[in-house]
């Protein structure tokens, strides 16, 4: 047997040992559920054990590009009921919103409506959001930028320090964020549950939050 | 493939052309990730297969070229932390952990015994190993892949079943070294894992 004749049957063999060797990959036992990723992140230098009160809107923002977006506000009283029962065990008070008096922090919950939408698009957001004061011009946005590629679904809760802004750079920093991705995506029958065991869980991962440490 | 492994296997290939006995191998191979390697992933692969193809200088020592494939892959649900110098958090959710690994190696057996007798045997094998490491997470998918040299020791025993036929049973060290960077962005990207392989190997099998 010539060696063409010999690689042609290894080659011959290997790709049938491939096709077998394929069968070998898992499904993983992978439901919708387990596809819902929580990210929560810090800011090193802050002690949140010095903060005790927060504001925070009574209102989900949809952070879109898209005006013509109808948003579905179905799951936003449970989210917003489900933050702040996470802040209130960590022992924050809830306060209105007062520009005259301000919070120790600021709570903003959104949710991201089109793909890829991180990175300086909470800018603009402060001049037109619904029912809250004008604590800001339009324009600034976060001191820090966001390390993740959102899509579309995500929940992002964000907080911030009122008393802490740079009037020379229009920013303002962020302290803590958490998000959860997947939630919104399926119109699964689970999605309150989903969504309020991930908020669970953004805090849980989070327990410096936590002021009766 | 960098262009020195290419014209070792051209080489090869030509010295292989010239050969009287030629031996072919078949086996499944089963692995087991080790040192940084299991830090990624723990789980035994036992999905795999090596195909070799090689020629007996003389009675006692032989020339090969080894291929294969073996899939590593774990379900992960540790959460992920992260931190720098000023940012610090944790990333949570189910995690399906992959490496991929096929081996093109060029090796050298020395065999002990009679060739009718179980026969011990050492070898050193270079070359080339492809290796894609990937981690998924939501509907997230980080990749991660590179061509590394690596070098795997072996040793093993051919037990003879008929008149041109062994079985073989094999453990393998392979090292992958360093290239590239892994899906972390760690830059010491190297890869280490065993094998065991039985199969059977036979001067008629192709």
């Amino acid at each position: 047997m010539n060696i063409k004749k010999h690689f042609f049957n290894l080659f011959i063999i290997s790709g049938l040992l491939s096709v077998i060797s394929l069968s070998c990959y898992s499904d993983y036992g992978m439901s919708t559920k387990d596809f819902d990723v929580v990210i929560s992140a810090r800011d090193n230098n802050i002690n949140f054990q010095k903060y005790s009160t927060y504001a925070m809107p009574d209102s989900v923002v949809r952070m879109t590009d898209d005006s013509n977006l109808k948003p579905d506000t179905t799951y936003d009283r449970i989210i917003l009921k489900e933050v702040a029962r996470q802040m209130s065990v960590y022992g924050y008070s809830r306060v209105a919103a007062d520009p005259n008096n301000l919070p120790d922090l600021i709570v903003l919950v959104g949710v991201t409506s089109s793909d890829n939408y991180a990175g300086g698009s909470w800018s603009g957001w402060w001049g037109w959001y619904p029912g809250w004061p004008g604590y800001y011009p339009p324009g600034w946005g976060p001191g820090w930028g966001y390390a993740y590629s959102y899509t579309t679904g995500t929940l992002l809760i964000t907080m911030i320090d009122p008393a802490d802004f740079n009037p020379d750079n229009k920013t303002v920093s962020v302290l803590w964020s958490g998000a959860l991705n997947g939630i919104l995506e399926s119109s699964s029958a689970n999605n309150k549950t989903r969504i309020i065991e991930g908020i669970n869980k953004v805090f849980q991962q989070s327990s410096y939050l936590n002021t009766y440490k | 493939m960098n262009l020195k492994y290419f014209i070792l296997l051209v080489i090869f290939s030509g010295t292989t052309a010239l050969a009287q006995q030629t031996m072919s191998r078949l086996s499944w191979e089963v692995g087991f990730p080790v040192a940084h390697t299991s830090e990624f992933l723990g789980r035994n692969s036992f999905a795999g297969f090596g195909l070799d193809y090689g020629k007996f200088l003389d009675e006692s020592t032989s020339f090969k070229l080894h291929i294969g494939w073996n899939l590593f892959d774990e379900r992960v649900e540790d959460p992920i932390n992260f931190s720098n110098e000023s940012t610090s958090g944790t990333i949570s959710g189910v995690q399906i952990r992959t490496i991929n690994v096929f081996p093109i190696l060029i090796g050298y057996n020395v065999y002990l015994g009679d060739n009718k007798e179980t026969r011990p045997y050492i070898g050193m094998n270079a070359g080339t190993y492809w290796i894609g490491q990937r981690l998924d997470i939501g509907v997230y998918k980080f990749q991660s892949d590179n061509w590394h040299f690596g070098i795997a020791p072996e040793f093993g025993f051919l037990i003879p079943v008929g008149r041109s036929a062994d079985f073989v049973v094999s453990g393998r060290y392979n090292y992958a070294f360093d290239a590239g960077t892994s899906v972390g962005g760690r830059e010491n990207n190297f890869y280490s894992y065993w094998n065991i392989a039985i199969g059977i190997s036979s001067t008629a099998l192709f």
